[in-house]
């Protein structure tokens, strides 16, 4: 008898490695369809699915085999000309039913280090898109990976796990957009060019800030740094005028004192003629008298504000990981059912067809020893004879479709073979991947 | 009365559908479709329309009747840029106040008595009437913009971590909803009031010299200048968009109240009520 299919995933993430680690095993995108092949080409794997992100590298392999983990580290260290004792350590291994926990908790974004985050589940279907186009899924892992993608749907949808915002400069981002609604003609202004200050220029930027200013003591650090947001620099004694021009402010130097003072904000608020002035101030110490959040039109965040709302949104979302881990919970039931279903089926079928076939003998060989009898007798006969064989298969048939455990249900399905005298193999019921050499021509 | 009571339903049903999402932390309240306020405008139109067939004519023999009428506008009117202008959060503002106002007024008018007798002409009273009614609608739509705003900036300068600030809209789009309702608005609620003005002066002289000891003529023309003034200085942008909503609901409040006047002391000019031709009872 061949061994049963085993789904298995080997890698390491941000919980386990640290970012050198991670660095050196990532695989290049460029190469990810040849470390596919090669790993599909070893023998007793089927299938393949590679997901490799800037927080973990992880191989997924569908294998009739037990040693996955071995194959993998051969494969890593094989790929990267790296040593298993450099990486090993770091690895996790998970098979079977927490295999596939594990994944649905990723590709929810449960697993993530920003808990909830919904780049995840992109990475997780591109990285099936490219093994699908290699031919390196088969059945399992079509069912699996697309039945991933519906779980972190299906997460999303019936929790909290990804609202709100999870870092500073994305709650920047929002605070200004419920401020100015688009960010597209609005101008920005950024006073020293410390990291925080830098993250939440990029970030408006991307939300689609286009007009930028930087105000930096090191004239060529705020000049190069305007530059790549495609603004300008501009000098610190311009900056009561350009504080008047700009709609947002960011403030990050570290000056030991107030740089913008009330009286600053309301001659820019006078010059802006109402209209709405943000001034983020992530300085510690401050940059921006504190007072000036009075002013009217004025909204003033430091950096303890935007950190408050960062926290409530994670603790929001921690408060929704059990829901959401129950909701994995079911899935993975339903997955395996679904796995378990396609290991046990020709078991199953051959069950049946052997007990039929027992009943078709036997029937045949009572009805030839009483030929006389009448026609409705044989009818009655061969009904209860049916009867029998389908209530001999029905407690057997359930307990191999329905297993407490993985475990248990592989002794249940060699126990059901060996009492019913199903020695043969079971042949393979569903067409599986091709393998590389198998791949047909473009 | 029935179709009354179950618009009436439906509407306050409508207003717990947009405010739960609002109360409810971390996702954005979604845009769906108002069915609960459909429902309620077709119930509220079956109203309207039984009451037309009664009077065989526009349904405003009684102070209920015109009331109808016009928080069925007002109604239509919000539904109708809901969707199109995405107004979002602002439902959960509007509906509860449309529906404080409406059960209100319903409360407060029915089984009153029928308006005066009435004397404005049909073309008049399309003149008058609709136009008023309409600029009331998009005062309505600005005063629910203005209420949100006064609601977010203070959840934004509160710095709440709550997070209810994420589901209401932008500062920006609540200035702008405001601003174009009431350059549409005061338009239509000018050309009503003057139609209002030339119709008392020419078909009964009721305004005459001592117009201004008319407590509804006086509720119309503050309410007027207030919305006028709104105007001016949103156009000359000498004001904070803060003021501006604060004019904004409080010219509204004088609309209300203009109501609640004409109904205390009906004055010398007659109220909004069917022409001779109109109504059966004429």
């Amino acid at each position: 008898m061949t061994m049963p299919r085993t789904i298995q995933v080997v890698g390491l993430s941000h919980h386990t490695a640290p970012v050198e680690v991670r660095e050196a095993l990532a695989f290049p995108r460029a190469r990810l369809p040849e470390a596919l092949a090669s790993m599909r080409a070893v023998e007793g794997v089927e299938e393949v699915v590679i997901l490799c992100t800037c927080n973990r590298v992880e191989v997924y392999v569908c294998a009739r085999s037990a040693q996955g983990d071995a194959l993998v580290k051969g494969l890593l260290t094989n790929f990267h000309g790296l040593s298993a004792a450099g990486f090993e350590r770091h690895l996790y291994t998970r098979e079977g039913m927490d295999a596939v926990a594990h994944l649905f908790r990723v590709a929810a974004g449960l697993d993530s280090m920003v808990l909830g985050e919904a780049q995840v589940t992109a990475q997780v279907k591109a990285a099936y898109e490219l093994a699908a186009a290699e031919r390196t899924v088969g059945p399992v892992f079509h069912r699996l990976f697309q039945h991933s993608l519906s779980v972190a749907k299906r997460v999303r949808t019936c929790s909290e796990i990804d609202s709100g915002r999870a870092s500073v400069g994305s709650v920047a981002v929002q605070l200004a957009q419920r401020i100015f609604e688009t960010l597209t003609d609005r101008t920005v202004l950024l006073i020293g060019a410390g990291q925080i200050g830098e993250v939440v220029l990029r970030s408006l930027h991307a939300a689609g800030a286009r007009t930028t200013f930087v105000a930096n003591r090191t004239f060529a650090r705020a000049d190069a740094l305007a530059r790549e947001c495609g603004g300008a620099a501009v000098h610190f004694d311009q900056l009561p005028e350009n504080l008047a021009r700009a709609d947002i402010v960011i403030s990050s130097t570290d000056a030991p004192h107030y740089i913008i003072r009330r009286a600053d904000v309301e001659n820019a608020l006078r010059a802006r003629r109402g209209r709405s002035l943000f001034l983020i101030d992530i300085a510690v110490p401050r940059n921006i008298e504190p007072s000036a959040a009075e002013l009217a039109g004025c909204y003033l965040y430091n950096v303890d504000d935007l950190q408050m709302v960062v926290e409530e949104t994670i603790s929001r979302r921690k408060r929704e990981l059990s829901r959401c881990l129950a909701t994995v919970d079911e899935e993975t039931k339903k997955f395996m059912r679904w796995a378990r279903g396609l290991e046990v089926a020709p078991t199953i079928v051959e069950l049946r067809d052997s007990l039929h076939e027992l009943k078709r003998q036997e029937l045949s060989a009572l009805l030839n020893k009483y030929p006389d009898l009448p026609a409705a007798a044989r009818i009655e006969i061969e009904r209860t004879a049916d009867r029998l064989v389908n209530k001999i298969l029905h407690q057997p048939i359930k307990a191999l479709q329905e297993p407490s455990s993985e475990d248990h249900g592989r002794g249940v399905l060699a126990a059901a073979r060996r009492l019913f005298g199903l020695e043969q193999p079971s042949s393979h019921p569903l067409p599986r991947a091709p393998r590389a050499a198998e791949k047909e021509e473009p | 009365m029935a179709l009354w009571i179950i618009a009436m339903a439906l509407y306050v049903g409508q207003a717990a559908a947009a405010a739960f999402p609002l109360l409810r932390p971390g996702r954005p309240a979604a845009g769906r479709l108002p069915y609960l306020a459909l429902g309620a405008l077709a119930f509220h139109a079956g109203f309207l329309i039984t009451r037309a067939l009664q009077v065989h004519g526009l349904p405003i023999e009684t102070r209920l009747d015109s009331v109808a009428l016009f928080l069925w506008l007002t109604a239509a009117v919000f539904v109708a840029t809901e969707g199109p202008f995405r107004l979002g959060g602002i439902s959960g503002v509007f509906w509860p106040l449309f529906s404080l106002c409406a059960i209100g007024m319903g409360i407060f008018l029915s089984g009153r008595v029928p308006m005066d007798r009435p004397t404005l002409g049909r073309t008049w009273l399309l003149l008058h009437l609709i136009p008023v009614y309409a600029g009331y609608a998009g005062f309505a739509v600005a005063t629910a913009a203005g209420v949100t705003r006064l609601i977010q900036q203070r959840l934004l300068r509160g710095k709440r971590p709550e997070a209810l600030w994420a589901r209401l809209p932008s500062l920006a789009k609540l200035d702008q909803i405001g601003r174009v309702a009431v350059s549409l608005g005061f338009p239509l609620f000018t050309v009503g009031l003057a139609a209002g003005a030339i119709w008392a002066e020419r078909h009964s002289g009721l305004l005459g010299r001592a117009w201004y000891s008319d407590p509804k003529v006086i509720a119309g023309f503050a309410g007027w200048l207030i919305y006028a003034a709104v105007v001016h200085i949103r156009l000359a942008g000498k004001m904070s968009a803060n003021r501006a909503a604060i004019l904004t609901i409080a010219g509204f409040l004088v609309a209300l109240a203009t109501f609640g006047v004409a109904h205390a002391y009906p004055g010398r000019t007659p109220p909004f009520s069917a022409p001779p031709g109109i109504s059966s009872k004429t």
